[in-house]
């Protein structure tokens, strides 16, 4: 199936968001969707990663501005959490409908 | 498994809510300080001063909550990680919604029971009293059936079975009640701890 055949059907893949498409980073992204927020020790955990992939991603998410680093405090404890900027949800939302309509659109 | 069923899995939110918030208690901290209270409870069942027995209760009651969050700070944070739930989502509000059932059950419970106390009918205290072994089998068993759909951990649903199969053998086996109520703590206890060795395989502590 060439280019315009897939603009036709909804299916025009180059709009996808290729940060987000990424595996590790789409389950980085999901998972500060689904939670308020996490620290690097929790994502690496849930998501069996090392710590240098982790930090590559993180890196990465952080630059384009989907995530935000904050220093809190916990119990009295410093934490370091990871929190979704408000681009980096619209960008996942975005995403999510775009994959969600991309295989609705495809033939059996 | 295919790419979309991966995508699909991957930007599943409420799974990986759920699967976030059940990687809390994979530690086994809550299967071993409810198997303690529930030790602490046997003790209703031995020969005890009365004023003990209160106390020990109303210390398990007050000191277990304050060990089970020091216990999580202490043990479960460092080892998982941090992490904060929406307070928006579906869960807290099922638990509420659970919590306002519970108690109107409750209210509506105790006004049937002034409402027959006021008649002087007290056949329903006679009833539970002779057949108390079934009682406490039905009640435990419903406990837990109820504290495991809140919680959304699955193994509470086989301590209530666990209990109701050991409170209705207690109904035709001549041992005294303590020692059931004490096995099933015991046996709460022993779960945590296996629970709590995988954990600590499973999430060592980091170094930096």
């Amino acid at each position: 199936m060439n280019k315009p055949e897939n603009r036709e059907q909804g299916l025009d893949v180059s709009e996808i968001d290729k940060t987000i498409h990424e595996p590790v980073r789409l389950g980085i992204v999901a998972h500060l969707y689904a939670l308020e927020a996490a620290d690097a020790l929790f994502l690496k955990n849930q998501m069996g990663l090392t710590w240098g992939n982790l930090s590559t991603h993180l890196t990465r998410l952080e630059k384009i501005g989907y995530i935000e680093v904050l220093k809190e405090f916990v119990d009295r404890k410093p934490v370091t959490s990871l929190r979704l900027t408000e681009k980096g949800r619209d960008a996942f939302r975005n995403y999510r409908e775009q994959i969600i309509n991309l295989f609705e659109n495809l033939p059996p | 498994m295919t790419q979309e069923i991966m995508l699909a899995e991957t930007i599943n939110t409420k799974e990986i809510e759920r699967k976030a918030y059940l990687s809390y208690h994979k530690d086994g901290v809550i299967d071993i300080y409810l198997g303690f209270a529930i030790i602490m409870l046997s003790f209703f069942f031995i020969e005890a001063e009365f004023n003990t027995m209160i106390g020990s209760m109303g210390g398990t009651f007050v000191l277990f909550p304050i060990l089970y969050r020091e216990s999580k700070k202490n043990f479960t944070f460092p080892r998982l990680g941090y992490v904060k739930f929406s307070e928006k989502k579906g869960r807290s509000r099922n638990s509420m919604l659970m919590l306002v059932g519970l108690l109107s059950l409750s209210t509506l419970l105790g006004l049937w029971t002034f409402l027959l106390g006021a008649k002087g009918n007290f056949f329903w205290i006679e009833t539970i009293i002779s057949q108390w072994h079934w009682f406490t089998a039905f009640l435990s068993a419903g406990l837990f059936l109820l504290f495991g759909y809140i919680t959304d951990i699955n193994r509470l649903y086989y301590y209530g079975f666990l209990s109701f199969i050991l409170f209705s053998v207690g109904r035709f086996v001549p041992v005294k009640s303590f020692w059931f109520i004490l096995t099933l703590g015991a046996l709460m206890i022993a779960s945590g701890l296996v629970l709590l060795q995988k954990f600590v395989r499973m999430y060592p502590l980091e170094r930096n």
